[in-house]
This record gives structure tokens, sequence and C-alpha cells, in this order.
């Protein structure tokens, strides 16, 4: 438009010449003036249509500017979000970023005609630069494109990876999962919320029936019609979220008996439940049985009772017979007697006493079994005193020493650890009885953590040979004319230790003492 | 030791009676000793009833020797009757019998006994329990008055 202004302008100047000469020649200074004139405005126009096209030209550029920076930042965005994801490695993403690339490349076309026309229309000088600018961009771009490309290819192929790697996790789960469901001995199921199972595991073939049977009626129908109702609102539990541990019901098999299964079941948020369940058959079998068992060993524990009680009152009564009717012959009739016949007596008398302790000891022992154990922190050095002071009662002319360690306890009955104390310290207060400088002592020592108590003297001891008779009842390592006594006194202290459940054992040398061993509470569930 | 009150000794064993009456003896005790030999007849006495309906219902023993194991009614089911009797519900119960079972130990000072003696086999041993037994239920402890006599020590006219 500024170019054929600048035409009319110069067409006008020559016509004004030719008229100028034609006229008159002394209009030449005139003419010259024109010219310069003229020249003058031709100039003005020139610059004014080139400031006409430069802002001709201005927006033209900016659009074209725009409209690639545009492109530009579409790719970008669109190869951004690609790697994102890409990243996450879903398999859809490489689709997409390929999508956005095609888009982007759309786009960007789309801004190079547009711009193209642009420049079309605005022509002149300003083109040029234009379309450098443009054959520039084009380059940038192409690059870009390609660069874009190549970082496609290479996310598209680790997306592959990572599809794959995710694809050979998920069939390695769905693998194990399937082995173990395969395996289980337990029962396993998934089942709608509406009560059919979905799927059993092969466990459930010991019921008898196929899975095609099992999954063609509702669970329910298996169920016991007695264990119904509370299987069904065990299931209403089970939806409103609470899990299901341990519920039992007995479950239809395809002979036509029942068995007992656990359940323990799980919901998922739509309700699918997931469920296991045990054959208790047999462990609740065995329970009938143990209970049976515990009813009958009562019963037994019962007579034991009564049989104890009878041996208390009914043996006793005829050796007080024995023992008082022969005190009244050795009153009454002494001098018929004579030495032997009082001598006899006596004896008559002796045995009749000891039976009367052997009664009481093995009435002690049995006692001990009974008796129910009340477990607490016990003193056992109080007890050893206590022991102590009893013996010490009974014969007190004797002098031994007695040495107790202070401040030992432990957990027991301790009515039944003051037997064993008694026990003890009555033997080493026995067979320290034929020495002047006897000497009893009770301490403890560890052994891996645990206390062991002892109670040593220096007596009359044992031979190690015969150490594993030391605790039967009745064996004695004594004959009664040395140490009298029952043989029970040891075997009720192995009950007491064993219910308390620790172990007992000595160590002695003849004529040199003997030291007494236990300990408490080594193994769990004491009896 | 003897203030002529009555000791009434259940005891269904012949023999054991005779060797509870020796040590008695033995332990000078020379009161006047009732036996009855079942638990029924330890009742009958004390309440004079059966053979014993003739018998002074206010003149109650000054104490009672009781054996556990009694044919009829054992020693247990006499103490509980005669506790739940408002004439013999204060009468020194002393038992004295075979065991030291726990649950008689237990059972016997439930029902009310007052003491509790084993008796013990060796014979010198049982006339030592014997008197002190005796020195102590009779001479010693002071028995408290039958319900009659509660009105008659008020007035003073004992």
């Amino acid at each position: 438009m500024s170019l054929s202004g600048a035409a009319r302008i110069r067409v006008g100047i020559v016509t004004d010449h030719r008229n100028a000469q034609d006229v008159d020649l002394q209009a030449g200074a005139k003419l010259r003036k024109a010219e310069l004139d003229a020249d003058a405005k031709l100039r003005k126009a020139e610059v004014e249509a080139d400031a006409k096209v430069q802002r001709a030209e201005g927006p033209a550029a900016a659009k074209v500017q725009k409209a690639l920076v545009d492109a530009a930042l579409t790719l970008q965005h669109a190869l951004v979000e690609a790697d994102a994801k890409l990243q996450r490695a879903e398999g859809p993403a490489a689709a997409k970023v390929r999508k956005a690339l095609v888009e982007a490349a759309l786009t960007l076309q789309l801004a190079l005609v547009e711009a193209d026309a642009k420049v079309q229309r605005a022509k002149g000088p300003a083109a040029e630069k234009i379309q450098e600018a443009l054959a520039e961009a084009t380059l940038t771009l192409q690059q870009a494109l390609v660069e874009a490309t190549s970082t496609l290819r290479k996310a598209e192929v680790a997306a592959a990876e990572k599809l794959r790697q995710a694809q050979q996790d998920l069939a390695y789960q769905r693998d194990v999962f399937e082995r173990f469901f395969a395996l289980s001995l337990d029962m396993m199921c998934i089942s709608s919320s509406a009560g059919e199972f979905m799927r059993v595991s092969p466990s459930f073939d010991a019921l008898g029936y196929s899975r095609e049977e099992l999954l063609s009626r509702p669970a329910l129908d298996f169920v016991h019609p007695d264990d119904r109702a509370v299987t069904l609102a065990q299931r209403a539990k089970l939806a409103a979220g609470a899990p299901t541990v341990a519920f039992e019901n007995r479950f239809h098999c395809k002979d036509g008996s029942y068995r007992w299964l656990s359940w323990v079941s799980g919901p998922d948020s739509a309700g699918t439940m997931y469920s296991m369940a045990r054959d208790v058959t047999e462990a609740r079998r065995m329970q009938g049985e143990l209970a049976q068992a515990k009813d009958a060993a009562d019963v037994v524990n019962r007579e034991l009772e009564s049989f104890s009680y009878s041996v208390a009152h009914d043996l006793r009564a005829p050796l007080r017979s024995i023992d008082g009717f022969s005190q009244a012959l050795l009153e009454d009739c002494a001098e018929k007697l004579g030495t032997e016949g009082k001598r006899y007596l006596s004896y008559i008398r002796e045995s009749a006493q000891h039976m009367a302790r052997l009664i009481d000891d093995l009435l002690g022992l049995s006692k001990v079994t009974r008796s129910e154990l009340h477990f607490e922190d016990v003193d056992i050095s109080s007890l050893a005193h206590a022991a102590n002071t009893r013996i010490q009662r009974s014969e007190p002319k004797r002098h031994v020493t007695v040495v107790i360690e202070d401040g030992l306890r432990g957990v027991g009955d301790p009515r039944l650890l003051a037997v064993i104390l008694d026990n003890l310290f009555g033997n080493a207060w026995k067979f320290t009885g034929k020495r002047d400088d006897g000497r009893i002592e009770f301490g403890a020592t560890s052994e891996d953590g645990h206390p062991v108590y002892f109670v040593r003297d220096n007596g009359a001891g044992f031979d190690m040979a015969f150490a594993n008779k030391l605790f039967g009842v009745f064996q004695r390592l004594h004959s009664a004319s040395e140490f009298e006594g029952t043989g029970v006194g040891l075997a009720t202290v192995q009950r007491v230790v064993g219910r308390h459940g620790g172990r007992v054992w000595a160590e002695g040398e003849v004529d040199r003492g003997a030291t007494f061993y236990f300990t408490l509470c080594e193994t769990a569930g004491v009896a | 030791m003897s203030n002529g009150k009555i000791i009434l000794l259940v005891e269904d064993d012949p023999k054991d009676e005779l060797l509870t009456l020796r040590a008695l003896e033995k332990a000078n005790i020379v009161n006047p000793i009732v036996v009855a030999r079942d638990g029924v007849e330890a009742l009958d006495y004390l309440f004079s009833r059966g053979e014993y309906a003739h018998r002074d219902p206010m003149a109650m023993p000054q104490l009672l020797l009781l054996d556990l194991k009694l044919p009829k009614l054992n020693g247990l089911e006499v103490l509980q009757a005669l506790r739940e009797h408002a004439l013999t519900k204060l009468l020194p119960v002393v038992v004295l019998t075979s065991s030291l079972e726990e649950q008689d130990l237990i059972r016997s000072y439930s029902l009310g006994a007052n003491s509790y003696v084993r008796k013990p086999v060796d014979f010198v041993q049982f006339v030592d329990a014997v008197r002190q037994l005796g020195l102590y239920w009779l001479v010693l402890n002071e028995t408290a008055p039958l319900p009659g006599e509660v009105s008659v020590m008020g007035q003073g006219h004992r």
C-alpha cells in the first residue's frame, strides 16, 4: 500500500517536469525547486511507507512469535505430562503422550500455516525477516520434535519394562496365592454377601462334595439346621464389619455326617466374604474325652479323699489299742511278765508307734498330691528358720550349728514349701545326730538364672551309688537301728517339688554329709 | 480331780472306750462318766429322750468328749444338733478323735467345737493329753450357766 503511494508521487513529478519544458524555460528555477520538493516529498513518502511497513510487520511477527511460543509450550507441557505418566509406569500413558505429541505437532503446523498466511499478507521487506525467523523456529521445533520423539521412545521402552515387571510381580503373587489356596489344610473360601460360595479351596474336598456342588447351593444349606440361626447372626455381624474369629458350626458332609468347623472371616468393602474354616471335630471330640477323663479323675480323687479319710481314722484306732493295752499289761501285770516279756511288749509298742508314723507320713504324701496349690511370692529363708525352730524344739539339748542364708525368695505354695524345708531340715537334723559338731546350712546357688536352693549337712551322708533310690517311697539307705524313719519324707519332698515344676537331687558321701538341692517353677504348666 | 459333774464320752469302739476310761483314771479324773456308743444315743442322753427319757434334762454334763466316726449319727452331726438347741448350745465339747484331717478340723470348729484333740497312738502321751484336758475343762474353765440358771444366779441363790 505504501509502495503504490510512492509510485503515484513519482508519476506526478514526471508530469510536472514535462509541463515545465513545454510552458516556460524561465520557469527552470521553479522546476528545480519543484523537483527538489518532489524529491523531498518522495523521501518523506518512502519513510512513511517504511514506517507503515514496520507498523504492519510488528503485529504480524508478534503473532507468529506468540503462535510459535504457544506451540512450543504445548509441546513442552505434553512432554512433561507424558514423562510424569510414564514415570508412573501406566500403560496407557504412552498412547496419551503420542496423542499429545500429535496434537502439539498439529498445533505447531497450524501456527506455521497461520504465520505463513500472515507473512504473505504482510509482504514487503519484512517478509524476508519473518521468513528467516520462521525457518529458524521451524528448525528449532523440528529439533525439539526429534528430541521429544526420542524421549518418548525411551519412555515407552521404560514403561514397557515396568509394565512387564509389574505383570511379572502380579503373576508371582497370583501364583503364590494359588499355591497356598491349593495347599491349605484349612478350608478357604470366598463367598458373596448373599452367602453363596464363589470359590472354595481344594481342602473343601474333605466334606465329600465336588466344587460344583458346593458352588451351586447357598452355603447355609450345608450348615446343620440347629446352627443356622447362629450362623446367620454371625454373618450379620460380619456384614456390619466385625470380623469373625473362632465361630464354630456344624457342616454337612456328603456321607451324611457333620463336621465341626471353626471359622475366621472378614469382608471386603464390597461385602465379599473371605473365610477360612478349620475342622475342629477331632479337637472337640478330644475336648469331650478330656472333660470325661477329668470327671473320672475327679471321681478317683474323691475316692482317694475318702480312702485317705478312712485311713486317717480307722487304721490308727487298732494301733492305739495295741499300744494302749501293751502299756496296760506293762503297768498292771509287770511281775508276771518278767524282763523278757516286758522287752517284747516294748517292741510291740515301738512297732505300733512306728506304724502310726508311717500312716501319718503316707497321709501327708497323699495330701501333698491332692491339695490345691496357691502360688505366691514366698520368703523361703523364713520357712527355713521356721523348720529349724521346730526341729530344735524337738530335741532342745542337742547342739547343731545352723546357718541360714536370709532373703531367699521363690514362687510357690507356702504350706507345701514348708513341707519341703521341714523334711530336709528334719533329715539333716537326724543324720547329724551322731556328731558333736553337727552343721546344717541352707542357701542357694544359681543355675541358668534360676535359684537352686540347698540344705547341706555334715552328717552320715550316703553312697552316691544309691542316689537314685533316695526319693522312692519307703526307700531307705539306712537301717532303722542306725536312723529311724519311714522312707516317705524325701518322696514327699519330690512330690512337692514336682508339683512346683522344679527338680530335686542330692549329692553325698558316706560319713561326710549330704546336700539336697531343689528348684521351683522351672517349667511352665505346673500341675 | 472331781466336782461330781458328769463327763459324757461318746465312743463306739469298746477298746477305745476302755483305753479312754483308763487314761482318765490314770490322769486322776474321777468324775462320773457316762458313755454313749453312737450319735443318736448321745443326743438321747443330752435331750432326755429314749432310754434316757427319765433323766433330768437340766442335769447337763460338764464336758462332752466326742469322737467323730460314729454309727448312725457321726460326731459332726451330733455337734450340729446340740449347737442348734438352747440347752446344749454352750456345752463344752472336746472333739477327741483319730484324724488330723483338715476337713475334720475345719468342720468341727465351724460347728462350734470348743477344742480338738487327736488321740495319740502312744498311750503314755494319751494319758498326758487327757490329764491336761481334765485340768483345763474341769478345773480351770468356767462353764456358761444353763438357760434356766441365769435368773437363779441373778438372784444370788446359787
